[in-house]
């Protein structure tokens, strides 16, 4: 029983298209093949039409979801092919690499040996493991000194040169066989704990084959493994090594993978850098590049650049003169690079951006059948997006939604909850433009969203449920008010109405409980925020609505407290949150809700001991709303810089009342006339004395708006304008009527 | 010895390239001196067979140089292209001598660069007393570099005139050169090529037509990737120019080299070596050459009027001619640098005295 190593590297073309034609010629009756021994059930449905390559086998810890290893195949890979021809050809095979219910374990047991120091179940001591792998790292690539010694740059350019591009690929298996075992004598040490133990295993299961007398055994593995397996040791010293190995439970399933996740760049990458090359490679074995320069060129016209014929003509004979200078029996992509750049870039390499995405990157998405056996969350993630029309894709794409449309509707909502699941597919982006049924999303597809899938599945078998489970968690355990309603407002979109009501319910309790007013305040811009556009989305937020008052009446029962006997910085922060939840109130214009909060704010305007600062605000707010008459405002101006007031709180007074509004000062009239017949009114010794205060508060404003606003003072006099009447402030019906049809049109409202 | 003020590549490198065609065991294109392989390491530098060491040429990117040299094996013509002060002329010029063992075919382009620079000329004295023969006719360097089957070379190709630049598409394309006045024309043979050099400043003052830059392969000649590559190529150079000039300095210290290239790149790249602080840039290039010249420049002061060392003083004034190009703008720059980061520099106190008492 002859046992035929083939040494392989992973996702190499060259060394795929040697495996097969050895595998026809050898034609085995048993294939080992590096891989987890889990994986075996599901072999058979590479068989399956809808199998399309790349694709990747995910395993994982079902408890631990994120405890997840993936074994990516392109068309190019040798261990695909072995699969297909093993499939194909109905010849067992076997995955022989250590299980990934031990590998796993051992890469748990660092993390829980903090917890359990005396447990001592690894063979050798897990100390010696963890040092070996960082002895490993900090070498090179071992390949790297066949390299040096062939005189190439590196260990990956040596064996695309001599094993991948080779075109004579006779007793090629041996040869990397000697190679490596010379490097491997040269390079005692340079395997770690975790590879002896693979190894280890992969004899044992070699062991089992020859003994049951099988005719020709093909064991295909990664290369630096051939001479451990062709150098038996004694079958006692490996099953002391593999004595008492610790053990997790697995699951594995095929997933899609994406070429764009192959290349070196990304996170999981499988170490290669133009998937694209490669994958022209495996299918044009004798293309010299005529048809690769093509493709090229074909893509350079798309994008309006003029390239000839001879250029590409040019390119390819550069490509072929270089590669012959570099003794290289073919150019390799970057020879190609160089003589786009050098011919068709006049030297400069940006044409190669324009390739690398769509043709040396090339990407593209694998596909999995559908009764590959899936956790139930991500079917139902599936059949929403079958339902949709929004697949994952290689490519990242771009979507506005009309949420006017009911199928734009339901995707948004899919969206909503996905993002709230912490799937990071749909990416939210900002719209352009007015209107609040628009919304923007980015859909980018990583393979590892998958896992993060998985990772939910076990809040619920559908996305609504675990959706629910997932956020109601997150809800109990949130104790603070604008946290709440902030994670509410991103609720809402999702169409959750249970999820909602709950929330709303722990809202009501959190903000009972509460004593803490500023909270509520922060709420409630995002409240109303909810109450506006749950009227576009057509669901009924009265609930939210009635939160909203209670909210409200709430604060008006204990916000004067906060606002007095305070220093300057807590008034400041209690403005602002003042100013933004006005603008809320006033937004959403409510009758009854603005009566309680101009009742509120009447009460921080006239109540003892308020903060200047917060008094001087109120008094401006009741002034825009027209609550306060013009006498009235006079008299409140001379109160507030009649002597009896400390000058520190004059000008705070002063500051809030023209808080942040130097330019309504220069539009707005009425304000202007006020505060300026205010000061003409003052005679010189008031004057003088008010004018540092004056002074300061005016220091806010920007130099422009000073400039201007004295220039307005100069124009308008010394004796100021006599006082308007009130009517005088009320619009002119007649002509505000005829302004409307122009607004309508710019806003797009049909008047009919 | 030579009395020459400065040799041509292929006199001052005779052995070098004696030795390489000794140790040849490529094959030689036809016409060719030596294989590309050998053309190449003749640039870069490196080990032959019988232990001759040849000395770099170019100190950058080997691939470059590989590119350069397979364009011409493809009998394309070669641009090489960059700021000025990054080699092209240089690289050119050992090109030519490693390719043909001449680097004298040479036609400078200036804005006044006429048709007949390129393509040939008459002796009018011949002319009128012969009429159009052979003998009046003058010979350009292409002209000849086509009969002789060698490498011509063109500098500054940019410079010269749309409609000028334009006569060397059939030299170029056909390979050819008609003389209408003697009915004849110029076939070139094997091994002739045109390597030209043109300068990233002069973009858009004679662009080359598409029907010509078609029939040129580019290489971007780029500044110098790191300091220590720059300081190489500065200690490189001014060690050979000091051979030449008989200065009679002492070898300059290293760390002045560094001083002078420090300088230099943090003004070129306006921020200074740890990215720390924003400096506003010159308007002169800045160029490795120009760092070479002051280098040498300040030998020469040091070698004539100094004590034979190099110190300060005799390096800021080449370095403050190089930098000031523009008396009003380029001085606020320079002084804004001295203030901000030379003055505070550990060790440089001297730089910006010498600086001071010059402005």
């Amino acid at each position: 029983m002859p046992i035929h190593l083939l040494g392989i590297r992973h996702h190499g073309p060259g060394s795929c298209r040697n495996v097969l034609n050895y595998l026809q010629e050898l034609k085995p009756d048993l294939i080992l093949l590096e891989g987890p021994a889990e994986a075996e059930a599901l072999v058979p449905y590479i068989r399956d039409e809808q199998m399309v390559p790349p694709v990747a086998l995910l395993a994982y810890q079902p408890d631990q979801p994120q405890n997840a290893v993936f074994y990516p195949f392109a068309e190019f890979s040798p261990e695909w092919q072995t699969l297909r021809y093993a499939v194909q050809n109905e010849i067992p095979l076997r995955f022989f690499d250590l299980p990934l219910t031990h590998s796993m374990a051992l890469n748990q047991q660092p993390k829980e040996k903090e917890k359990e120091t005396q447990e001592e179940k690894a063979p050798q001591g897990k100390e010696a493991k963890e040092e070996d792998t960082e002895i490993i790292t900090n070498h090179k690539d071992p390949f790297d000194y066949l390299a040096e010694a062939t005189g190439y740059t590196d260990g990956e350019s040596w064996w695309e040169a001599t094993i991948e591009h080779r075109k004579d690929n006779t007793d090629i298996f041996q040869a990397v066989k000697e190679a490596v075992t010379a490097l491997r004598k040269e390079l005692p040490n340079r395997t770690s704990l975790r590879e002896q133990l693979r190894e280890a295993w992969m004899r044992k299961i070699i062991r089992t084959a020859q003994k049951e007398n099988w005719e020709c055994i093909a064991v295909i593995c990664g290369a630096w493994h051939v001479p451990a397996l062709e150098s038996m040791p004694k079958v006692k010293e490996d099953n002391e090594l593999l004595k008492g190995l610790p053990k997790v439970k697995i699951e594995c399933t095929w997933i899609p993978w994406t070429y764009d996740r192959l290349a070196l760049r990304s996170g999981y990458g499988a170490g290669i850098e133009s998937p694209g090359w490669y994958h022209y490679l495996w299918h044009h074995p004798e293309d010299d590049g005529t048809l690769w320069i093509s493709q090229a060129v074909a893509l350079f016209r798309e994008k309006n650049m003029d390239i000839s014929v001879a250029h590409a003509i040019e390119t390819i004979r550069l490509a072929q003169t270089t590669a012959a200078l570099r003794n290289l029996p073919a150019p390799s992509l970057a020879e190609f690079n160089e003589a786009i750049t050098t011919v068709m870039g006049f030297g400069d390499d940006i044409l190669l951006q324009i390739i690398k995405e769509s043709l040396i990157i090339s990407n593209r998405l694998g596909e999995v059948p559908d009764n590959v056996p899936k956790v139930p969350l991500l079917v139902d993630v599936e059949k929403v997006q079958k339902r949709l029309r929004v697949p994952f894709t290689a490519e990242i794409k771009d979507m506005t939604l009309d949420l006017r449309k009911p199928n734009d509707l339901e995707r948004s909502i899919f969206f909503h909850r996905l993002h709230l699941l912490e799937i990071d597919w749909a990416i939210p982006g900002y719209t352009d433009g007015k209107g609040t049924f628009k919304e923007k999303w980015t859909l980018y597809h990583k393979p590892e969203q998958i896992i993060s899938i998985i990772e939910k599945a076990i809040w619920g078998n559908t996305l609504e449920e675990a959706c629910q489970k997932f956020l109601l968690k997150q809800t109990c355990d949130i104790q603070h008010i604008p946290e709440l309603t902030r994670l509410l407002d991103q609720v809402i979109p999702a169409n959750l109405p249970d999820l909602v009501e709950a929330m709303t319910l722990q809202l009501d309790r959190l903000s009972a409980a509460s004593t803490d007013i500023l909270e509520m305040m922060e709420a409630v811009p995002d409240l109303v925020n909810i109450v506006r556009y749950g009227s576009v989305r057509e669901m009924d937020f009265s609930k939210v609505g009635n939160m909203l008052h209670a909210m409200i009446a709430r604060i008006l029962a204990g916000g004067v407290l906060i606002c007095v006997h305070i220093d300057e910085e807590a008034a400041m922060d209690i403005l602002g949150k003042l100013a933004s939840t006005d603008y809320a109130v006033s937004t959403l214009n409510n009758p009854e809700l603005n009566a309680l909060w101009l009742e509120f704010i009447r009460q921080v305007r006239i109540s003892a001991h308020v903060h200047p600062l917060l008094c001087g605000y109120a008094t401006r707010l009741l002034n825009n709303k027209g609550e306060i008459m013009p006498e009235d405002m006079q008299n409140t101006f001379s109160f507030y810089s009649s002597a009896g007031n400390t000058p520190a709180d004059m000008a705070y007074w002063f500051e809030g009342f023209l808080h942040s509004s130097g330019s309504i000062l220069l539009l707005d009239d009425n304000l202007w006339n006020l505060v300026n017949n205010w000061i003409c009114a003052q005679d010189k010794d008031t004057f003088l004395e008010l004018l540092p205060i004056l002074k300061r508060t005016f220091s806010e404003f920007s130099s422009v708006e000073r400039r201007k606003l004295g220039e307005k003072a100069k124009a308008s006099g010394t004796e100021g304008i006599p006082l308007q009447t009130p009517d005088a402030l009320s619009h002119n019906e007649e002509e505000a009527s005829q302004v409307i049809p122009v607004v309508c049109q710019l806003l797009g409202i049909d008047m009919k | 010895m030579s009395n020459l003020l400065r040799q041509h590549a292929e006199q001052q490198f005779a052995e070098e390239l004696h030795e390489l065609k000794k140790n040849e065991t490529n094959t030689v294109p036809e016409n060719w001196e030596m294989s590309p392989q050998s053309v190449v390491t003749y640039l870069m530098g490196g080990k032959l067979k019988n232990g001759f060491e040849v000395s770099p040429k170019y100190i950058g990117n080997r691939r470059l140089m590989e590119i350069a040299v397979a364009t011409l094996v493809t009998d394309r013509a070669l641009l090489l292209y960059g700021l000025p002060g990054t080699a092209k002329s240089w690289v050119s010029e050992h090109i030519a001598a490693a390719i043909s063992g001449n680097s004298t075919l040479i036609v400078q382009g200036t804005a006044g660069t006429g048709e007949e620079a390129i393509r040939y000329g008459w002796n009018y004295a011949r002319l009128l007393a012969e009429g159009p023969s052979e003998g009046a006719l003058v010979q350009t360097p292409v002209m000849k570099a086509m009969q002789e089957g060698k490498i011509g070379r063109i500098e500054e190709l940019t410079r010269i005139g749309s409609d000028v630049q334009d006569t060397l598409i059939t030299i170029l394309s056909e390979k050819t050169l008609p003389i209408p006045e003697l009915n004849k024309e110029v076939q070139a043979i094997h091994g002739f090529n045109i390597i030209a050099t043109a300068n990233n400043r002069d973009k858009g003052v004679n662009d080359l037509s598409s029907a010509l830059k078609r029939r040129f392969n580019t290489v971007i000649l780029p500044l110098p990737n790191n300091i220590d590559e720059e300081i190489d190529i500065v200690r490189r150079r001014v060690e050979s120019f000091e051979k030449v000039m008989k200065l009679p300095a002492e070898k300059p210290a290293l760390e002045e080299i560094r001083r002078v290239v420090t300088i230099f790149r943090e003004l070129r790249q306006g921020a200074t070596g740890d990215g720390k602080t924003k400096l506003k840039t010159p308007s002169g290039t800045l160029s490795t050459a120009e760092a070479i010249s002051v280098v040498n420049n300040g030998l020469a002061m040091a070698g004539y009027f100094g004590d034979g060392q190099l110190h300060a003083e005799d390096l800021v004034s080449g370095i403050l001619g190089a930098v000031v190009k523009d008396p009003v703008q380029d001085k606020v720059v320079w002084q804004e640098y001295m203030e901000t980061v030379v003055k505070n520099r550990e060790g440089w106190k001297d730089i910006y005295r010498a600086s001071r008492d010059m402005i």
